[in-house]
């Protein structure tokens, strides 16, 4: 089980380079992803660029841009913002991109570009989104699609219309330790499961530092109560999305409270919350966030009867309980001891590599996650693939995170009906 | 009202301490910084399988790597201290500091025949064989690219890479206006913004002897490197290896140096926006030359000390001299933390 290998992605190799798009011979101006973690495949081919606009040009967009430069065809040339000093600052870091204040300045006149990411303000994905599948671009939003569940399903009635990929940046679903974790969690290894827990914990005050008065309504969006979608939103609509993922399933309830304990500048956005997500068969979610402390960052754990699994981005470990069966490969794998419990790490190649005598050397994620979330977007456009996280899903994850902010805002139990999810 | 704030990343503690009229503006300012040296942390670790720098140390050897406009800064300044010193300066050494024992869980490329190491290093010397380290690293600065020229090319910036996180970090609080801040890594590599409030630098002691010589820092950086600071025992247990390696002979530093600290002439951002980071890869130079090069740019002050127990001999260089005495100053009152 631990020799499974990640298909198409090049996780387990150590020699993984920079990804090609090469546009195949007789191909009707597709280009089709050449998924091979070596450089000597392509070299040498020819290949058209793919131009891409990034629109946004914040910490996250710069995550997105650094990624995007290990795809050897992908050319950013178009970078939006509304904040001249961010968009000036991104313009630095992408040789020969054009840069733009306006979104629709953008779509009119960077004719070039077919694929856009929206890493905007949350509030602002939806009016951007429809303009770029309205001018008929793939799309990747980053998560959480929107601020309003009108706004997610909107953008997702769009998505159904559209012929081209529309992606919400779900990181987790293309996250290969993830993917990994997922078949043990659903094989005899865990079992049947428990009840679950996830947090994301971390020591800022969430506020954007300003150096004109006249920006601060911009860049701090997360704390103005009237567009921001709080913790349970920002932080929970990722770790939600993965329980919603290896269920198979949507929570029916959410409660939650919520409150300040840090942070008393007088801000009416909790800095601490917690919230509780029940399924219909009683399996329950126990989430909290805050922006007090940030031990143990975060993780999300489930808990089954022949083990747990804990997920943390870049590393999965899991428990097992004394009474579980034991496995064949468990004899070489590699371990990590955490206080009185030791986790088997979840090591994508482990078959290969210990053969080789190189298993530690597969521990962890060998790129950030945002690279295979990207790779997951640009591949469904070059093979002309449904997204791996559509639309629809991403409506999902995102209303049931508006309702858990809801549910933290009032300290109340709200029921999440299944019509809500729908569009 | 000074306001302090810390995070942990690689592998110490990282401290700003910020003084400004409007002192509610700081909270934030503080976390954008923490959260740039943290993003450095992430991308530079030669611990972290997803940062940039393994992924550099993976494919450089393949084909170019493309390099964002303030790595490809870092990498030229690694390799114009290489060039200047002579090799004594060489952050593309990470095999042999794994074999030495002093990098325990450094992701280094492996898996892939062509880069088993092993196969490249002389049994004689245990360095790799053919061009090494920085010599063999291309930087090309029209296409902004990093490609190595030999298999045993593996970087590990190390202390530089602090060096760069505060410079970055001072950049960062420049752009925002702060006038009087004090950023550190570990104590050991410090960036200074004007002064502290009634004083006329930022006073910091180079060691922890008492009569360790103290320097009046006021934009300015500070470095202070020494071999005493990490080792690790070998195998058998025969002798320890210290952290500063000489590159040029693959064995530790071995000049008598007890301690080396280089501090940048009073520049403002505009004339060296990476002072850190240069005056990192010049300390660690300086504890495997033994004494202070005429390549040395003289815009830097270098200090070095000898012995290995106090009192030390102190040798001092520089621009910076007249602003180094071996007792605290008297003078207007320093607030707590403006002293590391």
């Amino acid at each position: 089980m631990l020799g499974t290998d990640f298909a198409h992605l090049p996780a387990g190799s150590p020699s993984n380079g920079r990804r090609q798009f090469i546009k195949a011979a007789g191909a009707t101006g597709v280009a089709i992803l050449a998924l091979t973690p070596e450089w000597s495949f392509a070299a040498g081919l020819s290949a058209d660029p793919i131009n891409i606009a990034v629109i946004g040009a914040g910490r996250h967009a710069r995550a997105i841009l650094d990624e995007l430069s290990k795809f050897e065809n992908a050319k950013v040339t178009a970078i939006c913002d509304i904040v001249p000093s961010r968009l000036s600052a991104a313009l630095r870091r992408v040789q020969g991109a054009t840069g733009y204040a306006d979104h629709k300045d953008l779509l009119a006149k960077a004719t070039d570009v077919t694929v856009v990411f929206v890493v905007t303000p949350t509030h602002t994905h939806k009016e951007i989104s429809l303009d770029a599948i309205a001018a008929g671009k793939h799309v990747f939003i980053e998560a959480p699609m929107a601020h309003t569940i009108e706004d997610c399903a909107e953008i997702a009635r769009a998505a159904r219309s559209s012929s081209k990929v529309v992606h919400v940046g779900l990181y987790a679903r293309s996250n290969p330790i993830y993917k990994l974790a997922r078949t043990f969690f659903r094989s005899d290894s865990v079992r049947d499961l428990v009840t679950m827990r996830a947090q994301s914990n971390r020591k800022n005050e969430w506020r954007v530092p300003v150096s004109d008065p006249k920006d601060d309504r911009a860049l701090n969006w997360r704390l103005d109560p009237q567009v921001s979608i709080g913790l349970p939103g920002e932080f929970g609509c990722h770790q939600i999305d993965v329980f919603n993922w290896y269920l198979g399933k949507y929570p029916v309830s959410v409660s939650g409270t919520g409150s300040i304990r840090l942070h008393k500048d007088g801000r009416k956005v909790p800095d601490t919350t917690h919230a509780t997500f029940l399924f219909e068969d009683g399996a329950r979610l126990d989430w909290s966030a805050t922006l007090a402390n940030s031990y143990e960052g975060q993780y999300e754990v489930l808990y089954g009867t022949n083990a747990a699994i804990k997920l943390a981005w870049t590393a999965a470990w899991m428990f097992k309980e004394a009474d579980a069966p034991t496995q064949g490969w468990e004899v070489y794998a590699n371990r990590q001891r955490f206080h009185n419990d030791e986790g088997i790490t979840l090591i994508a190649d482990a078959t290969k590599l210990a053969s080789q005598g190189k298993l530690k050397e597969g521990v962890g994620l060998p790129n950030p996650p945002v690279y295979y979330a990207i790779g997951d977007f640009i591949d469904a456009i070059a093979n002309a693939k449904p997204a791996v996280v559509s639309a629809d899903e991403g409506l999902r994850a995102t209303a049931i995170s508006i309702l858990a902010n809801k549910a933290v805002l009032d300290g109340s139990r709200i029921d999440i009906s299944p019509d809500s999810l729908k569009v | 009202m000074i306001h302090r704030a810390a995070c942990f990343a690689m592998g110490t503690r990282f401290e700003l301490v910020l003084d400004d009229n409007d002192p509610s503006r700081l909270g934030p300012i503080a976390d954008h910084v923490l959260e740039e040296i943290t993003h450095w942390h992430n991308r530079l670790s030669l611990f972290r399988r997803d940062s940039y720098l393994s992924y550099i140390n993976a494919n450089a050897i393949n084909a170019a790597v493309p390099l964002e406009p303030e790595l490809f800064e870092l990498f030229s300044i690694c390799l114009n201290v290489h060039r200047q010193s002579d090799g004594a300066f060489d952050p593309a050494i990470a095999p042999l500091m794994t074999t030495l024992g002093l990098h325990e869980g450094a992701i280094l490329p492996a898996g892939d025949q062509s880069r088993d190491h092993g196969t490249h290093i002389d049994p004689a010397s245990g360095l790799p064989l053919g061009p090494r380290g920085m010599a063999a690293v291309e930087l090309d600065a029209d296409r902004r690219t990093i490609r190595f020229h030999s298999p045993g090319v593996v970087l590990d910036l190390g202390a530089i890479a602090k060096g760069f996180a505060i410079d970055m970090a001072a950049s960062h609080l420049r752009e925002f206006g702060i006038e009087r801040a004090l950023v550190h890594g570990g104590t050991s590599s410090i960036v200074a913004i004007g002064s502290p409030p009634d004083a006329d630098g930022w006073r910091i002691a180079m060691g922890s002897d008492a009569d360790a010589p103290v320097i009046t820092l006021c934009d300015g950086a500070l470095s202070f490197s020494s071999p005493s600071g990490r080792s690790v025992e070998t195998p058998d247990g025969s002798h320890r290896n210290t952290h500063i390696i000489d590159p040029r002979v693959g064995a530790p530093a071995d000049q008598g140096v007890f301690a080396a600290a280089v501090a940048s002439a009073l520049t403002g951002n505009a004339v060296d926006p990476w002072p850190a980071a240069r005056c990192e890869a010049w300390s660690t130079a300086l504890v495997v030359l033994g004494s202070r090069p005429e390549s040395m740019p003289e815009t830097l002050t270098s200090a070095m000390a000898r012995g290995s127990n106090p009192p030390r001999q102190w040798s001092i260089v520089g621009p910076h001299r007249p602003y180094i005495t071996h007792t605290i100053p008297p003078g207007p009152s320093v607030s707590q933390g403006s002293r590391c």
